[in-house]
């Protein structure tokens, strides 16, 4: 893997979308805090003043042990002395920036690693940065006349903007995405080159990088991990019972990477069943204490939110599934496509087959993986709408197809920029 | 033999899916009001009876009630899917005050799709209403497409005829439309996975099998 030196003029595109996203960001979350009842509101007044003194810091921890937006957002307004909007609304910036950040390392990467050079770089720069700040947005179709519902409820978007928890693990989710899959690559084939790290080097560093990441996505909300981690798991199992089966030369190597893989999630998996621990059996969540984990009846919790579970995912998923169905074969056979559709059928089961009991099951707390899922379909997606735009050549009906693709996307952050636009004047 | 598998594994899944038992969904009966000033309704909850042992047969048990919120600026009476076929009357309440307000839209939805839109004008014509009560006008504004109802007294109501009911409750979807839509984007991604239109162009990113 080789790195372009990056020109002034990219610099300045990439500069201008990130502080467009950081605006949007800030009028956002000071709009969001202007309500009592927003997640933002709930996050920064409820849970965060619990971080406030000692006396009260383990009981912060156990309602929300997924502290790392509140920790920085402490440190804003602790230590910067910022007000508790702006603390909420610098840490909101913080995450979205560097998501922002990593889609475009992995579109400048993809772009690159396509081979074909066919427009300036000035432009590639615009539109990997538009692309990056769009993914930071998007949101799922919404046509007010059908009767679906709202912009967010029963559809469920793979940018829950108004929850900063959610928001908080976005970035570390698609840099663990990207992670494994090169790791991946280098497992099965010594002279792979990284197409996002230099995994030719050697892959210990990235295992305890993929470890660290996975640990702070965890910190961040566990939301990612309950998908992405047996997602991983299936995957590897798969590969390792079919050459077992084959009894390849290369199996008893393969059992040791699905060993390495494995250990990198152990840190992640015990802070999950410490969380689990204390939010339920301890009845860490003061908000309703005696709730537990039940399995539901087939989508019990989404039909709470929705008439039609199918017309939600297909208004929340028009961009990916579209791709899948004009690529099914890029979502079955490679890693990339693969891993993001398995994470995203987990988190789909766990949407329609898990819930709480009491007054917690309205809060449909195991729709959430489904989001990171969701996010995943979309990163995917998209490296693959890239891709594909560069080597179609002169054939018009694939033409036609990326063109298609491409409107998808854009209707999805028109229907983003519609959704803060909605949100910024409700409150505003 | 071995290539008819997946068509025979293709074409179970789909009948699976079509044959798959679910409920009807429940039917929800909208009234929208004009966003200006003649939009403003008075008073706290308006009501649906709907009767199903006979047409005027209304209690209390048979009732959904929603709550008045001008910045809606639209009423919605949710019918549970088990009414589907059952339903022989209706009677819609409104708050008991002493006012004039208009109706701008009705429409009935059902699944997340609007199954019937309907305009008001024509919906409160004299051959679709019944019966009313402390109603003592309703004028049609036909250009604009807006019904204008005055109400008086503690009870006022409106009790449609059969032909109105029938136009309102034969609106539950039975999720065929979008368990076809769902057999569709199977058969297209497995046709799309055989025929493999972008040949699996070379991404690098992991190996391909």
């Amino acid at each position: 893997m080789k790195l372009r030196k990056i020109k002034n003029s990219e610099y300045v595109i990439y500069i201008a979308f990130a502080l467009l996203i950081s605006f949007l960001t800030y009028i956002y979350v000071f709009s969001e805090m202007k309500n009592y009842y927003t997640d933002y509101s709930a996050h920064s007044r409820a849970y965060l003043s619990l971080f406030f003194s000692r006396d009260t810091l383990a009981e912060g921890f156990m309602a929300v042990p997924y502290c790392l937006w509140h920790l920085i957002a402490l440190f804003m307004y602790k230590v910067i002395g910022a007000p508790i909007e702006a603390s909420a609304a610098y840490s909101a910036i913080f995450f979205t920036l560097l998501s922002y950040l990593i889609i475009l390392f992995i579109l400048n990467r993809v772009s690159e690693n396509s081979d074909v050079s066919s427009s300036s770089d000035v432009f590639s720069a615009l539109k990997n940065a538009f692309i990056s700040a769009g993914l930071c947005i998007a949101q799922p179709l919404y046509f007010y006349w059908i009767g679906s519902g709202d912009r967010y409820s029963g559809v469920f978007s793979p940018n829950p903007l108004h929850n900063p928890t959610n928001m908080c693990v976005r970035p570390f989710s698609i840099l663990a995405f990207c992670l494994i899959c090169d790791i991946w690559g280098a497992q099965e084939n010594s002279s792979y080159k990284g197409v996002f790290f230099k995994v030719e080097n050697g892959l210990k560093r990235y295992y305890v990088l993929l470890s660290v990441t996975l640990f702070i996505s965890t910190l961040a909300k566990p939301t990612f991990d309950e998908v992405f981690i047996p997602a991983v798991g299936i995957v590897m199992l798969v590969k390792l019972i079919a050459r077992l089966v084959k009894k390849s030369d290369d199996r008893k190597e393969y059992a040791k990477n699905f060993l390495y893989t494995f250990l990198c999630a152990v840190p992640s998996l015990v802070f999950i069943a410490v969380m689990f621990f204390v939010y339920y059996t301890l009845d860490g969540n003061y908000y309703d204490t005696g709730s537990s984990v039940v399995i539901t009846q087939l989508g019990e919790v989404w039909s709470l939110y929705s008439d039609n579970i199918a017309l939600s995912v297909f208004l929340g998923m028009a961009f990916p599934l579209y791709m899948l169905l004009i690529d099914t074969r890029y979502f079955i056979k490679n890693d990339f496509g693969r891993l993001a559709l398995i994470t995203y059928v987990i988190g789909f089961a766990e949407a329609m087959l898990i819930g709480e009991t009491g007054r917690k099951m309205m809060d449909a707390d195991y729709i959430w993986p489904m989001m990171s899922g969701m996010l995943l379909m979309y990163l995917a997606s998209l490296t693959r709408l890239v891709h594909l735009e560069k080597k179609i050549g002169e054939n018009r009906k694939l033409q036609i197809a990326v063109i298609i693709g491409w409107i998808l996307f854009l209707a999805h952050v028109f229907c983003g920029i519609l959704f803060l636009k909605a949100k910024i004047g409700m409150w505003g | 033999m071995k290539k008819i598998i997946p068509y025979i594994v293709l074409a179970v899944v789909m009948l699976g899916i079509l044959l798959f038992p679910v409920k009807t969904a429940a039917e929800y009966v909208r009234i929208e009001f004009p966003g200006n000033e003649n939009g403003i309704l008075k008073g706290e909850t308006c009501s649906l009876y709907y009767a199903t042992a006979a047409p005027d047969a209304f209690n209390n048990d048979q009732r959904v009630d929603c709550k008045v919120d001008n910045d809606r600026k639209y009423i919605e009476f949710k019918l549970d899917g088990e009414l589907n076929n059952n339903i022989k009357g209706l009677r819609l309440d409104f708050p008991g005050e002493e006012q004039v307000f208009a109706i701008a839209g009705i429409n009935v939805k059902s699944a997340g799709f609007v199954k019937k839109r309907f305009n008001p004008c024509s919906f409160f014509e004299d051959k679709y209403i019944l019966k009313t009560n402390d109603i003592p006008e309703t004028t049609s504004l036909r250009d604009g497409d807006i019904v204008f109802i005055s109400t008086e007294g503690e009870d006022p109501y409106i009790v449609f005829t059969d032909e109105a009911v029938a136009k309102l409750t034969k609106s539950f979807d039975h999720f065929i439309f979008t368990k076809l839509v769902i057999c569709a984007f199977i058969a297209g991604c497995f046709f799309s996975y055989v025929k493999d239109p972008f040949k699996l162009r070379n991404m690098k990113q992991g190996e391909e099998e």
